[in-house]
């Protein structure tokens, strides 16, 4: 019953967002002279990205400094180029007394990065996610390999359940 | 020349469905009425059933355009989830609810 609900939402939901799309062209052909389309280099500083623009992997923290990320490798595996490296290890848990896999390190090469958005979709807990930067130029291409989890950040309690 | 035959063939694909549309779900000839509106149904019927014709297939030809100049294409298996997924589901539910309208003679 959720399904079919969430199925007739689905449909209402992309029926706006056509009328939504169509309301903003029809503006643009009876109103010629106004600029609908963002003036970039000028309105950089209130520039809002669109929800679904892809412009770097990122790995949100929360103000604990705690990321979802389990080190399931399901990203690099995805990934057509190889652009995510995973490094992880296992780490003796100081209360089950168990090793446990945990990363070290999530690396992300921009430089190799097509934005397919594979790895996102295919992440189980969603610790990663499209980040809308776009401005990448950088002097040494050795910056644009990332390390996606913050210095001393730990997994979620919870994520893994 | 083969070029402008494709693309030719194109834009009469696009008249024929619009003129379809038109006729079975816009009224093809007859002119507009509103129920009692006895004054405004007089007006209507001085235009000739030619131009309305053509005049509903311009308008469907037109928001065919629109939607085309406004989104971009979609991808080969986006094309079969619409396909498929969302708008013969709706079909069928259509086709019932067109059924039980009949049967019960809501119709006019």
């Amino acid at each position: 019953m959720k399904a079919i609900i969430n199925y007739i939402k689905e449909i209402i939901s992309g029926v706006k967002s056509l009328i939504n799309g169509m309301k903003v062209t029809g503006y643009y052909i009876s109103h010629p002279k106004e600029i609908i389309t963002q003036q970039y280099p000028e309105n950089r500083d209130t520039l809002k990205m669109p929800d679904r623009f892809r412009g770097e992997v990122i790995m949100p923290h929360d103000e604990n400094n705690e990321h979802r990320c389990t080190g399931c490798q399901a990203c690099e595996i995805a990934c057509p180029n190889g652009s995510i490296e995973i490094i992880s290890d296992r780490i003796l848990n100081e209360e089950t007394g168990k090793k446990k896999k945990t990363i070290l390190k999530h690396i992300y090469h921009l430089s190799m990065c097509t934005m397919c958005n594979l790895c996102i979709e295919s992440c189980p807990t969603d610790a990663i996610e499209m980040g809308k930067e776009f401005e990448h130029a950088v002097f040494d291409r050795s910056q644009l390999t990332k390390v996606l989890n913050k210095e001393g950040s730990k997994l979620k309690a919870g994520v893994e359940d | 020349m083969k070029f402008a035959f494709f693309f030719l063939a194109e834009f009469v694909n696009m008249f024929i469905i619009a003129a379809i549309g038109a006729t079975v779900f816009l009224g093809g000839w007859m002119p507009l009425h509103f129920g009692s509106f006895e004054s405004f149904n007089m007006v209507m019927d001085f235009i000739p059933p030619l131009f309305w014709f053509l005049g509903k297939v311009a308008f469907l030809i037109f928001v065919m355009m629109w939607f085309k100049w406004t989104f971009p294409r979609l991808r080969i298996d986006q094309l079969l989830t619409l396909e498929w997924k969302y708008l013969l589901p709706l079909n069928l539910i259509n086709i019932l609810i067109m059924a039980f309208i009949v049967l019960m003679g809501w119709h006019f």
